[in-house]
């Protein structure tokens, strides 16, 4: 057990060092460049600091930084849970469909309302309160179906279907939606971190904290499941009960996270397995929270990438995330020899 | 009540009740178990004894009936603390990436322990107690996913002993292990019964379990029967068990035999009584059975000769004398004399 505990004291040590530092460069970098002399002033409370510099760090920078930290964590986190619970490297946060319900719900609300010849603008909180509905409706389903369910498999099958389906009807509006409104939706399955303001953060920021409490309390019912349902069954484990449990905390991590800045892919599948290449343990009482400050770090430095610093271009967040996360899951396939045997 | 009881099964139905097909309903069980028990569940594949099993241990519901254990009803005893009483492990091998022997045999601690407390100095003694009893003390820090079956099933092992309870219900555990394995898996079983837990392993290896369990519960279509393994050969229950097929239980050599009609004669003679014996096992299969005098004018002579320490295999036949210098020269010889003569 001592052999353990050096490594895993060293990660955290570098890993805030990362964090403190993508921090200050993502705060820095954007379409205006906060020199960090400025930045520096802003936190020491220099008043001569300019107002315009000071307003973008307030109102923009660090509701976006936050957002990324959030987003990351969240999305790593529920990518861990989802891995263990259906024993299967290559699930994520959307396996259970939840990242479908939400994109369906924001479908109907800027598709859907145009098709059907409203029109009306349902502004930045309609988007996020539609996307919440549908994936807390998703959640109901799979709630309501591993109550009757045992069998995980089956479970996992089903949120996959329900995934199509929900894709299928998301199709229908695309395909009678106006040129403007179906912009506007594609544009929202891109992801982006600079959409939550002020007190949308506080609500992302309180659903994620949530999420984030009951993942790290479930700890130990996760060592148990990573064994198989039998194990946890002999040891006294309500399983049914377990699962519930992650399934909620999954949808409040992953949900309000689709909700807030759009479907993120990837960052959920990779960062779970960078941590575990790293620190090489199936302990989730390590890797929880290592996954989490990983996916805070990750995030950010795909945000960091996606300013192209030097140039004026933004590039959306979910594509730099792909490209990121795609190789790590490639590398996770081409290494485990083991795959088919689960 | 007798003290040493401590698995009392009555008037149990087990099986599945579904609403499907694949109905399933075993007769009515009723057993016992003592503590010092070590006791093998034997059957053919697909009669019941995983659905047994499981149902004593909880993890699947019974269709009527009681069990008991310790005088307690098992339905009505609080999961946590039936995990501290039974052991369930099951027959699937373990597998779990990144996760040390170590790591694997101190999760079965946990039913002592909230969700929070960290293994104490007492746990660590019992899990280092269950490896030394497994001889798996300077394997604990290698990946439980590297192991051979054999080292794999040992540590499952360690697992039952870690969880420190009187009943340990292993399920098929020595169905992937070659024969060494096997002996060794059912010794270490023998090793706990002896100090004093009882302990079940479902098996359809009858010859591994013959010579050292004490009980055998034997699971025929019919109806479960329970004795020593002798009773078992005794009453004929044992040859019930291999109906429909062409194996028959050798009452006089202790083995399994296939039965295959014994219509010619020889007489083998010489001086060493095992090289007799093994020739005429030989003989048997190629459809000769052994006798003191001559049955007919086809029956064979075969004299075991020893030319200073080399022995000859020497076939009196009318016109010729061939000798053999090893029992599969001579059946090699018979089968195709065997098939010219037709």
């Amino acid at each position: 057990m001592k052999r353990k505990r050096t490594p895993v004291l060293a990660f955290f040590g570098i890993m805030g060092v990362l964090i403190l530092l993508l921090f200050v460069l993502d705060i820095m970098l954007g379409s205006v460049n906060i020199p960090f002399k400025d930045f520096w002033g802003i936190i020491v409370g220099d008043e001569a600091v300019s107002n315009v510099s000071r307003q973008i760090l307030i109102h923009f920078r660090l509701p976006k930084v936050i957002t990324a930290i959030l987003a990351g964590s969240a999305l790593a986190v529920s990518g861990l849970q989802m891995q263990t619970i259906f024993r299967n490297p290559l699930a994520g946060p959307y396996v259970l469909g939840i990242s479908s319900g939400a994109s369906l719900g924001v479908a109907i609300a800027v598709l859907g309302s145009s098709a059907i010849g409203l029109g009306f603008w349902f502004g930045q909180i309609g988007v996020v309160l539609a996307a919440l509905i549908g994936s807390m409706l998703i959640l109901l389903l799979i709630v309501a179906v591993s109550i009757r369910i045992r069998d995980i498999m089956t479970i996992l099958i089903l949120g996959i279907i329900f995934g199509m389906a929900t894709s299928a009807i998301t199709s229908i509006l695309q395909y009678f939606s106006s040129e403007g409104s179906l912009k506007t939706y594609v544009i929202w399955t891109m992801g982006s971190l600079s959409s939550v303001n002020g007190s949308q953060l506080w609500l992302f920021s309180g659903l994620v904290i949530i999420g984030q409490i009951l993942a790290i309390a479930l700890s130990r019912p996760l060592n148990v499941l990573s064994l198989g349902e039998n194990y946890a069954r002999s040891l006294g484990y309500n399983v049914e009960k377990i699962r519930l449990i992650v399934f909620v905390s999954t949808s409040l991590l992953a949900g309000t996270t689709t909700a807030f800045a759009g479907p993120i892919a990837f960052i959920g599948i990779a960062v779970p397995h960078i941590v575990r290449l790293i620190l090489h343990t199936s302990n989730h009482a390590i890797l929880i929270p290592s996954t989490l400050v990983t996916g805070a770090s990750i995030m950010m430095l795909c945000d960091v990438i996606a300013q192209l610093p030097g140039s004026n271009l933004v590039l959306p967040i979910n594509s730099v995330a792909a490209l990121m996360g795609i190789p790590v899951v490639v590398y996770v396939i081409l290494s485990k020899k083991r795959f088919a045997q689960h | 009540m007798n003290s040493n009881l401590t698995i009392e099964v009555k008037h149990l139905q087990v099986g599945y009740n579904g609403k499907s097909t694949s109905d399933f309903n075993y007769p009515e069980i009723n057993v016992t178990a003592l503590n010092n028990e070590l006791i093998a569940l034997v059957g053919r594949n697909g009669v019941g004894k995983s659905t047994l099993l499981r149902t004593i241990a909880r993890l699947q519901k019974s269709i009527a009936g009681n069990i008991l254990i310790n005088g307690k009803e098992v339905e009505k005893t609080d999961r946590n603390k039936l995990a501290t009483l039974l052991s369930f492990i099951p027959a699937e091998p373990v597998h779990s990436p990144n996760t040390t022997v170590y790591d694997f045999v101190s999760l079965a601690r946990y039913p002592y322990h909230s969700w929070f407390d960290a293994l104490n100095t007492s746990d660590k003694f019992v899990i280092e107690r269950a490896l030394k009893a497994v001889e798996m003390v300077s394997y604990k820090n290698r990946q439980i996913d590297r192991l051979s079956d054999g080292e794999r099933q040992r540590a499952m092992i360690a697992f039952a002993i870690a969880q420190d309870t009187p009943i340990i219900l292993m399920d098929e555990p020595t169905a992937f292990l070659d024969l060494p394995n096997k002996f060794e898996v059912v010794r270490l079983l023998k090793e706990q019964s002896e100090n004093g837990k009882t302990v079940i392993l479902s098996t359809h290896d009858i010859q591994t379990a013959f010579g050292f369990v004490d009980t055998i519960w034997l699971m025929l279509p019919d109806g479960l029967r329970v004795g020593a393994p002798e009773d078992m050969v005794l009453t004929d229950a044992i040859n019930r068990l291999m109906k429909d097929t062409s194996v028959k239980f050798d009452l006089n050599t202790g083995q399994f035999d296939y039965n295959i009609p014994k219509q010619k004669s020889v007489i083998i003679s010489g001086e060493d009584k095992s090289i007799i014996n093994w020739t005429a096992h030989a003989l048997a299969r190629l459809g000769y059975q052994t006798v003191k005098k001559v049955k007919n004018e086809n029956t064979l002579s075969v004299e075991i000769l020893n030319n200073e320490g080399k022995v000859q295999w020497c076939l009196n036949e009318v016109q010729r004398k061939p000798t053999f210098d090893s029992i599969r020269n001579l059946c090699i010889y018979l089968k195709m004399d065997y098939k010219n003569l037709e």
